[in-house]
């Protein structure tokens, strides 16, 4: 650890990839929220990968792959959000088709594109520690717009996540935000890709998240806890990446992973001894 | 008396399935009207037809002299089982300020600049509320610490704090044992003094002591006041022989 905290006093790229992990962490807690209460992980799921259709095609056209992850992951958004509202009953073979056919383009426009063949594993899995500083404004304007948005109709997020058809009842335009919200998971799947890469981004959109609806019952403090536990398991994963030189993406997942398995059983075990307090106090 | 709702002719299936044929009828401003009927008659359906959330195959419905569409936010609807999963991160008072949602034309520019705002008069009309159906003290309480009547009486809070003029309930007892459907049937008796009321109920002899006018369902929609119906209407009603059982609350 203390080398990791000497080597962030001498090195820039190191200051941009903690930097890079707290930008990402805001859209993890706000929107990972979401997505848990709204149980939409396999729909951010089906986001996330076809997002690979998009950077493979920017590659082949020889722009930056996060260039085109933003449209990429938008029209995923939009078109599984389209998908969702209108063939239900279809929807998970839907999404498991348009989830498959996106990585496929992907892997196909990599595969043909000219000169340099890009290195597939660091848009799988993501390096925290290649990240651009010129990222980092692009992070925080993303962060930014979902911020406002997010800050500007709470309220309508809250009604459609929590009740769908009274929140259409009560005039809430449900389509139009429901959308909206799977747009702005795109959103934060491209930040979070910067960190951990497209194949892992569903373990840091949820599990912080989760872990945050263990002890807080309220979506306004189970963003905060999530956003501050995602800074902090992508600082603390990234700390201990460095010293024996593992890749940061996976040590991030395998140590949130862990702290949700250990939040988990944990809480079953306060559970289960108030329930038997309960019972002792009652005879 | 003026009309409601006013339904005439109306068709609905699902798919190939006739659910509601020829249906017609006529609710008057201020009504306390029962609706039976047996499972799968299309009670649930005629509400959603009232309500706007589906559309009839043909015939007309209107509701405060308009499409229901149009006039769902005039109304207050508690359905008979909640869509919404128990363990949800929220508290009830939030789930009654949801209930506020679509009346942000009434508050002017500034709410419609900050759709998300809370105002003063919405957490007012929240505290009224919840003290109109006796559930103020569960205000901080988080929906799945509540029981089946008090969340029963969350809902009918969030039906009344848009300040609707028609309210719906689709078995609103059905999950809560007979002395707290007693409770709520005194408290819907109290708001019918201002609000036409409409409620499917399975229990036909409970509600004739509170609603004036017996909708029955099957298919086709057939009225009678509550005096009127007898065992031969019931026996009709289901298709079958019905066990009845004199009971009182």
């Amino acid at each position: 650890m203390s080398e990791f905290i000497h080597a962030l006093t001498q090195y820039g790229f190191l200051q941009t990839a903690v930097i890079a992990a707290l930008l990402a962490s805001i859209g993890c807690g706000v929107m990972g929220s979401y997505v848990v209460v709204k149980r939409i992980a396999f729909i951010a799921g089906g986001i996330a990968h076809s997002v690979l259709g998009g950077m493979g095609a920017a590659v082949y056209f020889g722009f930056e792959p996060l260039h085109g992850a933003l449209p990429a992951a938008i029209a995923a958004a939009l078109l599984i959000g389209w998908v969702r509202l209108n063939f239900r009953a279809q929807e998970d073979t839907l999404i498991s088709a348009l989830w498959a056919i996106g990585m496929a383009i992907g892997v196909m426009f990599i595969a043909k594109a000219p000169g340099y063949q890009a290195n597939l594993m660091s848009y799988l899995f993501g390096n925290i520690l290649l990240v651009p500083e010129s990222s980092l404004w692009f992070m925080v304007a993303l962060d930014a717009l979902l911020l406002v948005i997010v800050g500007a109709y709470h309220r309508q997020f809250l009604a459609v996540v929590f009740d769908e058809e009274f929140a259409r009842l009560r005039g809430v335009p449900v389509g139009f935000f429901y959308l909206l919200l799977l747009v702005l998971v795109a959103v934060t799947v491209v930040l979070l890709i910067q960190v951990v890469g497209l194949i892992l981004v569903m373990a840091l959109l949820t599990l912080p998240a989760a872990v945050a609806g263990h002890y807080v019952h309220s979506l306004g403090r189970m963003m905060v806890i999530a956003t501050l536990l995602g800074a902090v398991l992508s600082i603390s994963g990234l700390a201990l990446s460095y010293g024996p030189d593992l890749p940061a993406g996976p040590t991030i997942i395998l140590l949130t992973g862990g702290v949700y398995i250990a939040s988990a059983v944990l809480v079953q075990i306060l559970n289960r001894r108030r329930a038997r307090k309960m019972a002792r106090q009652n005879t | 008396m003026d009309k409601v709702i006013d339904i005439r002719s109306v068709n609905f299936s699902y798919g190939t399935t006739p659910t509601l044929s020829g249906i017609d009828l006529q609710v008057e401003d201020g009504e306390f009207l029962g609706i039976v009927g047996p499972n799968a008659g299309g009670k649930s359906t005629l509400l959603k037809l009232i309500l706007g959330m589906l559309e009839p195959q043909s015939g007309s419905i209107s509701v405060l002299d308009g499409n229901p569409r149009v006039a769902r936010r005039k109304l207050g609807y508690v359905p008979q089982y909640p869509s919404f999963p128990r363990d949800f991160p929220i508290s009830v008072e939030q789930v009654v300020q949801l209930g506020r949602l679509g009346l942000w034309q009434k508050a002017g520019w500034w709410q419609a600049l900050m759709p998300s705002r809370v105002s003063r008069d919405d957490k007012n009309a929240v505290r009224s509320a919840l003290e109109e159906v006796e559930a103020d003290d569960l205000a901080r309480r988080q929906i799945d610490s509540l029981s089946g009547g008090q969340l029963q009486r969350v809902l009918l809070a969030r039906a009344l704090v848009s300040e609707p003029r028609i309210l719906i309930l689709d078995e609103p007892t059905a999950n809560i044992d007979q002395r707290l459907e007693g409770e709520i049937f005194d408290l819907l008796q109290r708001l019918n003094e201002r609000l036409t009321i409409l409620v499917v109920s399975h229990d036909v002899a409970f509600i004739s002591h509170y609603v004036k006018r017996v909708a029955c369902v099957s298919g086709t929609l057939v009225c009678h006041h509550t005096d009127e119906v007898d065992g031969a209407v019931i026996q009709e009603l289901y298709g079958e022989h019905v066990r009845m059982i004199a009971h009182a609350h």
